[in-house]
């Protein structure tokens, strides 16, 4: 672990917020993209990226340093996401439902036409589909394997379980995405 | 010899790069000889790259910024909370140490309970506090959320310390503060987040319905102005509204610079269905920026032309 990564993490056991703001800034990107390649929608992710670090605030002195804190991070991450319950009644699609839809809320300039900006629409709908119908530990597996580059030795760190466990999640995924996917192959 | 089914697996591990030597280099060999893992291979191949166009979750840098102000606010609230507490457990503790009675300790224990009720009925309890007191000690919207079971709005706010309220959109004090949140909170989430929880209810109150109207013309943020373009967009039309939003609608068309609010006002012009609207709609046809709100404004006037030539075949039979 990085020396200044350490410092920051004993300072903010000790209580100093600046230290663990710092720290917030070294890792939440990479996190709410997870979360937001998780849940699939920019506001849950607006919400568990705040609940996801209230709770390392709040339990960070049970790091023991004993994994790195990125993974120990992430893997709090993917309990929450996994275990997220919307807080918002109010029922929205998790896919956009047109190109220019109001999760974009900074502006997408595009060089594609309207017909394949429609297409895509239509593409990553079916993809987001498939992803929010896998079981929670396969689209956990799935989406830090194929979308956020982590080893499946990492990932099993992360969920603390075993290789072959996680071999098995990823496999029974791609097998779903397949299927969700048929249309596109014939 | 292992199973097809066995290779099958490695062929996706191995498009991962998950997949030993030894058995990159067997799988290799199986591959020479079965037509039916080649073919699988090929697939997986297709299906790997299909999955590699999904959207990249990207998050913006004002996006991240808005989150951290937001949970630093979240953490100073925190640690202040935290150390009012530890003051009064280790008061409480050296109170105990000095009287050791039974009675006291549950005295202690109905007065924290009473206290309890009490910062409840408070913090849960329905909306009665009056608008001008409400707004007076407000200094921000946190959030808005909508409960379609019972109804109602949770509305969730800073004074000295975070407070809620819930209720009814028909309630006074809520629109009042929906409308605040929409045209005085900083954070474009929570005034989009607004905007969602006025799309779900049944029927919006026309204080609310101008607020929208405001919004959709003058948020600094094209995502809120798009929600609230489109919440605009579904609600039932009266003949009052009509005129009004015919002409806030045409003001969006050749204001706005965001091609997708463009469109989706001409989408409201095209559901009002004025036929005032047709000469409006063919000047956007034709001089619009954007392909598509061109593409858009044409199909409504196609729509209208088709509809005309039924209406004039029925009345020739």
């Amino acid at each position: 672990m990085d020396k200044n990564e350490e410092a920051l993490i004993l300072r903010a056991q000790e209580g100093n917020l600046h230290s663990f703001e710092r720290l917030v800034r070294l890792h939440d990107e990479k996190v709410y993209g997870v979360l937001m390649s998780i849940l699939g929608d920019a506001e849950d992710a607006r919400d568990l990226y705040q609940d996801v670090f209230i709770k390392v605030y709040r339990s960070i002195n049970k790091f023991q340093f004993r994994s790195e804190f990125s993974t120990w991070l992430i893997r709090i991450a993917i309990n929450a996401a996994i275990t997220y319950r919307k807080k918002r009644s109010v029922t929205r699609s998790i896919f956009r439902s047109s190109p220019g839809d109001e999760e974009q809320i900074e502006s997408h300039t595009s060089s594609k036409t309207p017909e394949e900006e429609l297409l895509n629409a239509e593409l990553n709908e079916q993809i987001e589909m498939g992803i929010s119908a896998l079981p929670k530990q396969q689209k956990a597996v799935f989406v830090l394997r194929h979308y956020h580059g982590y080893k499946l030795n990492e990932i099993a760190d992360i969920m603390e379980c075993s290789n072959g466990t996680v071999k098995n999640y990823l496999f029974r995924a791609t097998q779903k995405m397949r299927d969700a996917l048929r249309l596109y192959h014939g | 010899m292992k199973r097809c089914d066995q290779y099958i697996e490695w062929i996706w591990l191995s498009l991962y790069d998950e997949l030993d030597a030894e058995s990159s280099k067997q799988l290799k060999q199986h591959l020479q000889s079965c037509e039916r893992c080649t073919a699988e291979l090929a697939e997986a191949r297709q299906v790997f790259g299909t999955l590699d166009k999904r959207e990249k979750s990207i998050v913006s840098p004002e996006e991240l910024a808005q989150s951290r102000e937001r949970l630093h606010r979240s953490l100073l609230q925190l640690q202040r909370k935290g150390s009012v507490l530890s003051d009064a457990v280790r008061k409480f503790g050296q109170w105990f140490s000095w009287n050791d009675r039974t009675v006291l300790r549950y005295a202690a224990a109905a007065a924290i309970l009473l206290i309890g009720v009490f910062i409840g009925r408070q913090t849960y309890g329905p909306a009665q506090t009056s608008q001008a007191a409400l707004l007076s000690g407000m200094t921000d919207i946190n959030y808005v959320h909508y409960e379609p079971d019972s109804k109602q709005l949770i509305i969730g706010y800073n004074s000295i310390v975070e407070e809620k309220i819930r209720g009814d959109a028909t309630q006074p004090e809520i629109q009042r503060m929906m409308a605040y949140a929409l045209m005085h909170e900083e954070r474009p989430n929570v005034r989009l987040k607004t905007v969602s929880a006025l799309s779900a209810l049944e029927e919006l109150d026309i204080n609310l319905i101008r607020t929208l109207i405001d919004v959709m013309q003058s948020d600094e943020n094209p995502g809120v102005r798009l929600k609230a373009v489109k919440v605009l967009n579904a609600i039932p039309i009266s003949s009052d509204l009509k005129n009004m939003l015919i002409d806030v609608f045409t003001k969006v068309v050749l204001k706005e610079e965001n091609s997708a609010i463009r469109n989706e006002a001409i989408n409201g012009l095209s559901r009002i269905g004025n036929s005032d609207i047709v000469p409006f709609l063919y000047s956007v046809a034709e001089n619009d920026t954007s392909d598509y709100a061109r593409f858009k404004a044409s199909q409504h006037l196609k729509k209208v032309k088709i509809e005309r030539q039924h209406l004039s075949n029925g009345g020739s039979r």
